[in-house]
């Protein structure tokens, strides 16, 4: 399963909201490796993913387009090269309400640059309103300073109508010629 | 200082179905309330009725293929049938209906009926002097020579000049706009603003006010917003064909951030035209060419992301294009056209 050609990542720090965003845009509910949180993890919700996140969405003539969470700790850091082989695009969510969120997208942004430069990517901005520590001009400096024009959007991650428009994004860029 | 208050709303479009069975109904209920919550004043008659701004009907029915051949030619009719028909005042959307689809059309078509509704109202209503204003709206004898600017031309000078004003259109509540704190306040509903949004400039009245005047925060019935919201949505309403500022169609232009599309309104084309944008400098004529997206809607786009802050012209050449190692692989090209049909953008 994990091979399968058809992937897109969803990705982000612990807390971020991968799994309820690919629950929102899936045609089944995820199957998820959630286990009760014991380290830090433990500070910010009670069950964390140890090994990813999966579900699919069904196209029209039947094929699937596997969705895959990437767990979000740093020590779990050699499984997302594993999920993101042979994967067509990359979903980053970063939730606004982490102590250095702008800091949390580069990050991520360049552990997956070697993916993102075969593919795309697109920035959901989680949890805002609640303890805000960017706005989102913020991102999009830190962006347009990396010379990296990536779409960011805030993101209710429950919203499927949300999670609709990453997708849409991630597609526009990638079926651009 | 209070925002004025007054309770009349604009006109809202009427919706009507005829002849569409369960499956399609239930969509076309999910897109207007999904249209209504995106703040357009809209209202449904019923699914056995020919009377709408807007008719959606089903082809393939008995009752619809009657009503096809009954309705006024001003009518909007959004044609649900096995396959896409053409004609004028007509959208054709083939089956099985999506409703992420429906939406999108929905959406679009009833901002455009809103459009000319808006600009029908204000001309009705009378101007309104207010005593002690400074009254930068044309006389109505010298309606023309504003060509046809609207609310968008006011709030744009009030962003470029960080000017603090009032703006008024009569039976409307005012709205405050802040250009320096990038804010605007007013006790209009989200329907009202999108009417004052489109209404010619000739119809407001605009006044000079204090900093201090401006609301520092909501109260009542007064919100705040950011100003760059409206902005963008004003410049999405205007559909004048022309471009705002001194860019012209050859210009290479260039995005310096995507606008953020989950917290504004968007046609899906801004996907690709920002898409296309984000990568390389082009002009407007060139992304044309590229994208297929027809000028007018080019345009607007610009328009709107100009206004925020979102356009580079004639960027620095000598920043590098951001380059994909993609390869051309017609597998993944046709998984690509797959997900869009699926996400109802094909």
């Amino acid at each position: 399963m994990l091979f399968e050609t058809d992937k897109i990542i969803f990705t982000g720090p612990v807390g971020a909201g991968k799994t309820t965003a690919l629950g929102a845009i899936s045609d089944v509910a995820p199957v998820s490796t959630d286990v009760a949180a014991t380290d830090s993890t433990k500070q910010m919700k009670r069950t964390t993913t140890v090994g990813f996140d999966y579900s699919y969405i069904k196209l029209n003539d039947g094929k699937r387009v596997h969705l895959y969470g990437t767990p979000g700790q740093d020590r779990f850091r050699f499984m997302w090269k594993i999920l993101s082989r042979t994967g067509i695009g990359l979903v980053l969510l970063v939730p606004n309400d982490h102590e250095d969120p702008v800091g949390q997208m580069e990050f991520y942004l360049d552990a997956f640059s070697d993916f993102i430069k075969k593919t795309g990517v697109v920035i959901a901005i989680t949890r805002s309103g609640i303890n805000d520590n960017a706005q989102i001009s913020d991102y999009q400096n830190k962006l347009y300073e990396r010379q990296q024009i990536y779409p960011v959007f805030e993101v209710d991650a429950r919203s499927s109508n949300d999670v609709n428009i990453l997708i849409h994004a991630l597609l526009a860029i990638l079926m651009q010629e | 200082m209070t925002v004025s208050s007054n309770e009349l709303s604009p006109t809202p479009v009427v919706i009507s179905s005829i002849g569409l069975e369960d499956d399609n109904l239930s969509a076309v209920m999910d897109a207007i309330e999904f249209v209504k919550n995106k703040g357009v004043a809209c209202r449904y008659l019923g699914n056995d009725d020919i009377k709408g701004h807007l008719v959606i009907l089903d082809l393939e029915s008995d009752a619809g293929k009657t009503a096809f051949e009954q309705l006024r030619p001003g009518q909007v009719k959004l044609v649900i049938s096995e396959e896409k028909i053409a004609g004028k005042n007509l959208v054709s959307l083939a089956k099985p209906v999506k409703v992420v689809a429906l939406k999108t059309l929905i959406e679009r078509i009833c901002s455009q009926i809103e459009i000319q509704l808006a600009s029908l109202a204000p001309k009705k209503q009378a101007a309104v002097k207010a005593a002690n204003t400074t009254n930068t709206a044309a006389p109505a004898s010298d309606k023309n020579d504003s060509c046809d600017e609207t609310a968008f031309h006011v709030l744009y000078d009030a962003k470029r000049t960080q000017k603090v004003l009032k703006m008024n259109v009569n039976g409307y509540p005012s709205v405050l706009v802040h250009g320096k704190g990038n804010s605007l306040a007013t006790e209009a509903t989200q329907e009202q603003l999108r009417t004052i949004l489109a209404t010619s400039k000739d119809n407001i009245i605009v006044e000079d006010i204090e900093a201090s005047d401006f609301p520092a925060a909501p109260s009542g019935k007064t919100a705040l917003s950011p100003l760059d919201s409206s902005l963008w949505a004003a410049g999405l309403l205007w559909r004048s064909g022309a471009l705002i500022d001194k860019c012209g169609p050859d210009q290479p232009v260039k995005l310096k951030a995507w606008p953020n599309f989950t917290r504004n309104s968007f046609f899906p084309e801004h996907l690709s035209l920002s898409a296309a944008l984000a990568v390389q400098a082009l002009s407007l004529n060139k992304l044309h060419e590229t994208t297929k997206v027809p000028m007018d809607e080019i345009i607007c786009f610009f328009n709107a992301a100009y206004s925020v802050g979102l356009i580079d012209i004639n960027p620095d050449h000598s920043a590098p294009a951001v380059t994909r190692t993609v390869k051309n692989d017609t597998n993944r090209q046709g998984l690509l056209s797959k997900l869009a049909h699926r996400f109802g953008l094909a």
